[in-house]
């Protein structure tokens, strides 16, 4: 068995506050495999972006304290010099950010900045870059690549510029592509066409892809794998396959029975999840979703154990026997109005 | 499948509609100077009619830049009609002047996307829903009182919160404080703005739901706009589908999302990400080409013609009108799918 | 980008019609006041006034006066200023702008040059100690008033240390025409543009550096580190030019202000005869028909550098460009 592409080992960051530390994220371990579709879910607060920009070093270290360990390739990104961080940002590992209104610099043309991302990592001459940009372009589904890279991006749609980030980041054709909630900001239809082009993508290019994304559909249009994250913690890690069909985790199984169905009879009721996501600084000891589980039992002031599988885990107390009951007393007590 | 149990009592169609709004016009005219004449007229809202009957909630469904969220501001006057009649009721507020509008204010209330935004940081929750009782002059200072308490319990917040301000709560409380608010006058009619998409998931179904305990109780009527589907879906018994400012489908909404007949509608429906796995999951997807036109430079005939995987000639040219189809739903295309 | 320009250019023209008017009713059509009696300074004799009537068309309607009175200062020229009996007003005025448009346009070199070295060097190092070190510097220099500083300067240049190898090459006071000895020019005005310039390097730094941090919140600066680029290309090529929108603002507002006659302090203290003292003499001795002159004057700089400030917002941003 080859060693995964990245692997991340009890990686904990905390920011300085007022308080002293707050812990953002809290022994987080994951693992990302060549060629994958990684998809990591979670509400706001749950640490979801913040695990991935404290691995490529994009935290401000003089608020942000960084532990644990992030092999990417064999090498600790978490210990590499800022150096060593530019050549594998940009080249090796891409980032495609949420709001694609504000993730260009809105002084540049789009040709300029993605020529620099190319020329910054390869000894590609001008000339050679701006042709390489716009081939990108075209493999973005961009009609007309020329007119668009003498553009600047606030002439471009949403959905427009989304493209130019994905084809930035895949300039240097990079083994991981992080992209973090990519179709929030993006209308229905705008997103489809991303997800289909990022499937596309990840086809020709072969790149793993980590997916950030509160969206479970989304999930179960793009991911081979799952890990859900709630308070700053991985709550359940698994197969798309087998996290849809049998989920362990009352907080996966709220995110997948909250969402009004498209087809099929109505629900009287959503299940709803009682409550919102705690604030970093006011997570409660032990189970950290006690608070808001409907399937909480006195035991859960204790930290739960991770309940394990064949290639998943989930952080609960309960184990196979007990979930089934645990989850359709949680649905029926959902359904007298609160 | 055939006539679906549907859980949303659908409240007989019929009798006097308590808002109806006919051939509302919206253009705003951007880029304009001090000279006459001058500005590019964006069309926000084109010639939209429709009736919403008292107890029903109509969904406005549609994508960014439709006009969805302008009409909603339109029905308030929050912002000038260009054209057309908002009966409230029998009563036109299209040509009424803010004055004249003042009394009935009271019978329409908002609920925006951003809680935060539409509360005021440096008011108490208690004095931020005591406010539109006080100005309408609803009872003395104990029946204020109880009126708020009995508010908190609509919206299922504890009282003491009323004490206490708008920053201290999360995003799900501060927009139940916000439905509290709107409900405080018993209005007649509810325009609410995105009232989920702001909120997280977990939180999202809970409002949701609020929504759907408060037309139980009190047979709310509401105009609900959203561009979320499923939201949509959940909440409405009968749906409209706005794009590039024009209503292209409207109709009882089970059957609109069983068999959407207008291909925009059809589309829309298709792009939504399903959280299923496996073959059940795996519809076929309508993948449109490009993006919504430039709302100041709309196509000519039908608005939906270059992105319509369906598009003749007679589109290019003609542009459809909202006509009803056998099945009571009205449709804007001269080749309507479900018939 | 054409039609913006010609847009701006009527606008300023508008603009200081406007003003015209406004200070032409502010001085001559004042309730209580008669503008002859202003105009021929205080004691006049009885024949002074009537000769002051006839010359500025008093006994005529308002927009004949106002005709008048523009005449004299744009066609003809010939505005006599009635209490320096016989000064010329606008050759007066011509005769001091070269002074004032040396002394700002040299120190305005100097500011932006330090204004940009300050501001980004704390912002490259911002929250440690260079950053602090220089945020402490720039404060100073803002505190410190400029006819203190001018006079501290005077007083070891020009005696304490003039006798040094420091001080020796520094001419005595007043102000050397370019035309007649270029090196005599810079050596007159290098100490004054330092004196004038200390504070805004301060001020400038601050606001640049301030402005800097803000732009590297944006979601663009996170794509830019994303890409592998160096801190120094993030700081130059990316934040620095939207970072320069106030910068260019407050600049454009504070040259028009010093050129039209608010280096006053910095031209008293090294007797240098420009606008700002000629203005000030004349409010001393009430001379309104300088008064006017001067104001207008000052108008027409403030007006040309707002217009400036918006050619450059036009050439750091293409999002105002489109518009």
């Amino acid at each position: 068995m080859t060693s995964p592409l990245l692997q991340v080992r009890d990686l904990s960051v905390s920011f300085a506050s007022r308080k002293g530390q707050t812990a953002i994220i809290e022994t987080l371990s994951f693992h990302v495999d060549e060629g994958e579709t990684l998809c990591i879910v979670g509400e706001s607060g749950s640490g979801k972006t913040v695990a991935l920009m404290s691995m490529l070093g994009l935290l401000d270290p003089r608020s942000a304290r960084v532990e644990g360990e992030a092999l990417f390739k064999g090498r600790n990104m978490l210990q590499a010099s800022e150096r060593e961080l530019q050549r594998i940002r940009g080249r090796e590992i891409a980032l495609i950010s949420q709001d694609p209104m504000t993730a260009l610099t809105p002084v540049h043309t789009i040709g300029w900045q993605i020529v620099e991302q190319i020329r910054t990592h390869t000894g590609l001459s001008r000339r050679a870059a701006e042709a390489r940009a716009l081939e990108l372009l075209g493999e973005v589904g961009i009609a007309r690549p020329r007119m668009v890279a003498e553009q600047y991006p606030h002439q471009l749609s949403g959905g427009m510029r989304q493209r130019v980030v994905i084809a930035m980041a895949l300039s240097c054709n990079p083994s991981l592509l992080i992209a973090d909630e990519p179709t929030t900001a993006l209308d229905v239809t705008v997103q489809a066409q991303v997800l289909d082009l990022l499937r596309r993508l990840r086809r020709d290019f072969g790149s793993s892809i980590v997916l950030i994304t509160h969206d479970m559909g989304v999930v179960a249009e793009m991911a081979d794998r799952v890990l859900v994250m709630y308070g700053g913690r991985v709550v359940e890690e698994g197969q798309t396959e087998a996290i849809f069909s049998d989920p362990w985790h009352p907080y996966t199984w709220g995110l997948l029975d909250s969402i009004p169905p498209l087809d099929g009879p109505r629900p009287e009721r959503l299940f709803s999840i009682p409550g919102s996501p705690p604030q970093p600084d006011r997570r409660p000891a032990g189970c950290i979703f006690r608070p808001r589980c409907r399937a909480a039992l006195p035991e859960c002031n204790l930290a739960p154990p991770r309940q394990r599988g064949a290639d998943r885990n989930a952080l609960c107390f309960l184990d196979e026997g007990e979930r089934p009951v645990a989850r359709s007393a949680a649905r029926r007590s959902e359904e007298q109005p609160a | 499948m055939t006539a679906l149990p549907s859980a949303t009592p659908v409240p007989p169609v019929s009798g006097t509609p308590l808002l109806r709004v006919e051939n509302l016009c919206k253009t705003f005219l951007l880029g304009r100077t001090f000279l006459p004449g001058s500005g590019h007229p964006l069309h926000a809202v084109d010639n939209v009619s429709f009736d919403i009957f008292p107890g029903e909630t109509l969904g406005l469904v549609g994508e960014s830049g439709c006009g969805k969220s302008t009409l909603g501001r339109c029905l308030m006057r929050l912002y000038e009609v260009n054209s057309g009649r908002i009966l409230l009721d029998g009563t036109d507020l299209a040509p009424l002047s803010q004055r004249q509008l003042r009394p009935v204010r009271r019978q329409m209330q908002m609920i925006f996307q951003d809680p935060a935004a539409s509360l005021n940081p440096r008011r108490r929750v208690g004095d931020l829903l005591a406010e539109p009782l006080k100005v309408h002059g609803m009872g003395d200072t104990a029946g204020i009182a109880k009126r708020l308490r009995e508010l908190m319990d609509i919206v299922s917040l504890p009282a003491s919160f009323l004490d206490r301000y708008p920053h201290e709560f999360s995003g799900g409380q501060r927009q139940r404080i916000g439905i509290a608010r709107a409900l405080a006058l018993n209005p007649q009619l509810i325009v609410a703005d995105e009232p989920v998409s702001a909120l997280d998931v977990s939180v999202q179904a809970q409002i949701v739901n609020l929504f759907s305990d408060l037309r139980r109780q009190f047979n709310l009527t509401t105009l609900f706009i959203a561009h979320d589907l499923s939201v949509v879906r959940q909440v409405s018994e009968r749906t409209a589908v706005m794009y590039l400012g024009s209503i292209v489908e409207m109709g009882p909404t089970d059957p609109l999302f069983r068999k959407p007949a207008h291909p925009y509608t059809q589309a829309l429906l298709s792009a939504v990400p399903v959280p299923r796995v496996g073959t059940a999951a795996r519809r076929d997807r309508i993948l449109l080409k490009g993006e919504i036109p430039s709302p100041t430079h709309p196509p000519a005939g039908c608005r939906f013609h270059p992105r319509c995987p369906a598009a003749q000639d007679r589109c290019r040219s003609e542009r459809p009108k909202l006509s009803p189809l056998a099945d009571g739903r009205q449709v804007a295309c001269h080749f309507p799918l479900a018939s | 980008m054409l039609t913006i320009l010609l847009q701006r250019l009527a606008q300023m023209a508008f603009v200081m019609f406007g003003i015209s008017v406004m200070v032409f009713l502010i001085f001559f059509a004042t309730p209580g006041s008669d503008p002859a009696a202003r105009i021929a300074g205080k004691n006049a004799a009885p024949e002074t006034l009537a000769a002051v009537r006839h010359d500025f068309g008093l006994d005529q309607s308002l927009p004949v006066q106002y005709a008048v009175m523009m005449k004299k200062l744009f066609v003809t020229g010939d505005l006599v200023s009635f209490v320096n009996r016989g000064l010329k007003v606008v050759p007066a005025i011509v005769e001091a702008t070269p002074v004032t448009l040396s002394l700002v346009f040299g120190a305005a070199l100097l500011w932006v040059a330090g204004g940009l070295a300050i501001g980004i060097a704390a912002a490259a190092f911002r929250g440690r100690l260079i950053d602090r070190l220089l945020m402490i510097l720039s404060l100073t220099g803002v505190a410190i008033p400029v006819f203190w500083l001018g006079e501290m300067t005077n007083l070891l240049s020009q005696n304490r240390l003039h006798d040094t190898l420091f001080f020796s090459w520094v001419p005595a006071l007043g102000y050397v025409p370019f035309a007649e000895d270029p090196l005599g020019w810079f050596k007159a005005l290098l100490l004054p543009w330092f004196t004038l310039a200390l504070g805004f390097i301060g001020l400038y730094g601050r606001v640049l550096r301030a402005s800097i941090v803000e732009i590297y919140q944006e979601d663009f600066i996170r794509t830019a580190r994303a890409k592998g680029l160096s801190e120094s290309r993030i700081l130059l090529r990316h934040a620095l030019r939207m970072s320069l929108v106030p910068f260019v603002t407050m600049f454009g507002l504070d040259f028009g202000a010093l050129v039209g006659g608010g280096a006053l302090m910095t031209e008293v203290v090294f007797g240098l005869n420009g606008v700002g003292k000629l203005t000030y003499d004349s409010l001393q001795s009430l001379d309104l028909p300088v008064i006017m002159a001067s104001v207008l004057y000052a108008s027409f700089f403030v007006v040309v550098a707002n217009a400036l400030v918006d050619i450059a917002y036009l050439m750091l941003d293409p999002r105002i460009r489109s518009n």
